[in-house]
Formats: C-alpha cells, structure tokens, sequence
C-alpha cells in the first residue's frame, strides 16, 4: 500500500511541474514556520510595549526598506528570467539573468550593512531597547540567509553552462536554488511592513 | 520577451506598484511623521501577504507544482495573515 501510494504520489509529481528536488520544499516550507514564530513573537512583544516599540521604529529609515523590497523583487525577477533561459535551452542567457540576481542581491547587502552603520553611529544596537533587538535579530537572519542564497546562486552562475547537459541534474539545481531565493524575497516582504510599516 | 512568461512580468509589475503604495501610504513622500492608524497597517499587511502569494504562485511555480504543495502554501499566506492581523488588534495595548 505504501508502495503504491508512493508510486502514485511520484507519478502525479511528473504530471504536475514541481520545481526543483522535493527536499528543498520540505526546507522551505520549515524555514518558513521558523520565521513564521518569530512574526508572532515580534507582535506579541510589540504589544506589551507599543508606544516604545513605535518610538524606536521612528528612527528607522523607510526608504532604505523599500528600496531594499524592490531591488529583491527585481533580483528575484532575474532568477525567474534564468529558470525559463535554461527551460528553452538556452544556455547564455542564463549566466547572465544569474549574474544580474547577483548584482541586485549585493546591492541589497550594502544597502543593509549602510543601514546598519547608520542606526549603530546613532547609537542603536542589539541592546538599546526590546525594539532594536528584534530590528538587528530579525534582519540579521534574514541577511544569513541572503547570504547563503548568494552563495548559491553563486555556485549556479560557476556551473551555468552545464545546466541543459541531459546527463547533469542542473535545472533540478537550478530550479531548487532559484526557489531558496524567491524564499529569501518573500520572508523580507513580511519584515518590511512588520518592522518598518506597521503603527 | 520570449524568454518570459506575460503573467509572470504582471506579477513583477504589482510587486512593485504595492511596495510603492506601501511606501506612500506610511508617509514615503513626506519628510515629516505620518500618522498611519491601525486600519491603513491592516491594509499594509494584506498588501504583504498578497504580494508573498504572488511570489509563490508565479515565480515559485507553485501554481503549476502538485495541489497538495499549493495547499500548504496557500494555507500558510491565510493563516499567516490572518494571525498577525488578529495579533495585531487583539492584543492587549
């Protein structure tokens, strides 16, 4: 029974277009109940301490947020455009879309670490207040995951050429990775409104 | 423009158009302190999580992967939007 439900299971996984391993969902999916926690641990504290939580924030610049949501949407735009390259074979647009990704991805880091420096010279660190702990925590861990997917799609672009290779699993790679990044995006639109946004 | 798919560049368009709109709304133009209310914040979330599933949808492909996968995600941008925003009010101030 196990077996067949297996089979049948795998068989409808062919039909349906997944993208990527089934591995780097389950991944996503338990990453996303990580962060899912700690949005709710942000509200739950913010409302023991609004008025403090609402002071702290005024000091967070909410151009560099925004700009920082776009540049990832964008760079997720190239991933996607990479993905389909590599679909219809062709093989040189992909190092491209992929390089493009890259550049967005380490605007979005020197965006971030200019952010840092400024709050830090202000005098806001991982100590100041509740709010400024969850600020540096929160954004902190989605930049080691920021991090991680550059790398990949680091190791993508290195190997972009073999990714149509019949023999090689590179769009199963590709896809996965891509993916790990649209992941990267989408955890950064919640923390966008959640920590710059919400009064 | 071969290379993409028209409904995946309308996604990327309103990605944009609402991270603008959230942007004005929370006072983007204006140099001095807006003061949003709880209702334009609630806004600012459905925003959030309409743009989270547009992301899984068109550029994770979740649209076209098997159903029971496109549950879970679906699932999760209701119920993850629905307890933030009920959070949100119905926690004591």
């Amino acid at each position: 029974m196990d077996q067949w439900l297996t089979e049948n299971e795998l068989s409808a996984m062919k039909t349906k277009s997944l993208y990527g391993e089934v591995g780097i969902w389950m991944f996503i999916l338990g990453d996303m109940m990580v962060f899912s926690l700690l949005f709710c641990v942000f509200i739950y504290y913010r409302s023991l301490d609004v008025n403090g939580f609402l002071l702290s924030q005024a000091q967070l610049n909410i151009h560099y947020g925004a700009l920082n949501t776009l540049i990832l949407l964008t760079s997720s735009l190239f991933v996607v455009m990479a993905v389909e390259s590599a679909r219809v074979n062709r093989t040189d647009l992909i190092a491209r879309f992929l390089l493009a990704a890259i550049i967005c991805g380490t605007a979005f880091l020197v965006l971030k670490v200019l952010e840092y420096s400024e709050k830090i010279a202000q005098g806001h660190t991982l100590l100041s207040d509740d709010f400024f702990m969850f600020y540096f925590v929160l954004t902190g861990i989605h930049l080691l995951h920021l991090l991680v997917g550059m790398l990949v799609l680091i190791y993508l672009f290195l190997r972009s050429r073999q990714v149509t290779d019949e023999k090689d699993d590179g769009l199963l790679l590709l896809e996965g990775g891509a993916c790990y990044w649209h992941m990267v995006d989408l955890l950064w639109i919640v923390l966008f409104p959640l920590l710059y946004l919400m009064k | 423009m071969s290379i993409l798919k028209f409904n995946v560049v309308v996604a990327w368009l309103l990605l944009i158009a609402l991270t603008l709109m959230s942007w004005y709304l929370s006072g983007g133009l204006s140099l001095e302190y807006k003061n949003a209310n709880q209702f334009t914040t609630s806004v600012l979330f459905l925003f959030a999580f309409f743009k989270v599933r547009l992301i899984i949808i068109y550029f994770m492909g979740v649209g076209a992967a098997p159903l029971i996968l496109r549950l879970l995600f679906e699932v999760w941008v209701l119920v993850m939007c629905a307890i933030l925003i009920a959070m949100y009010w119905l926690l004591p101030v």
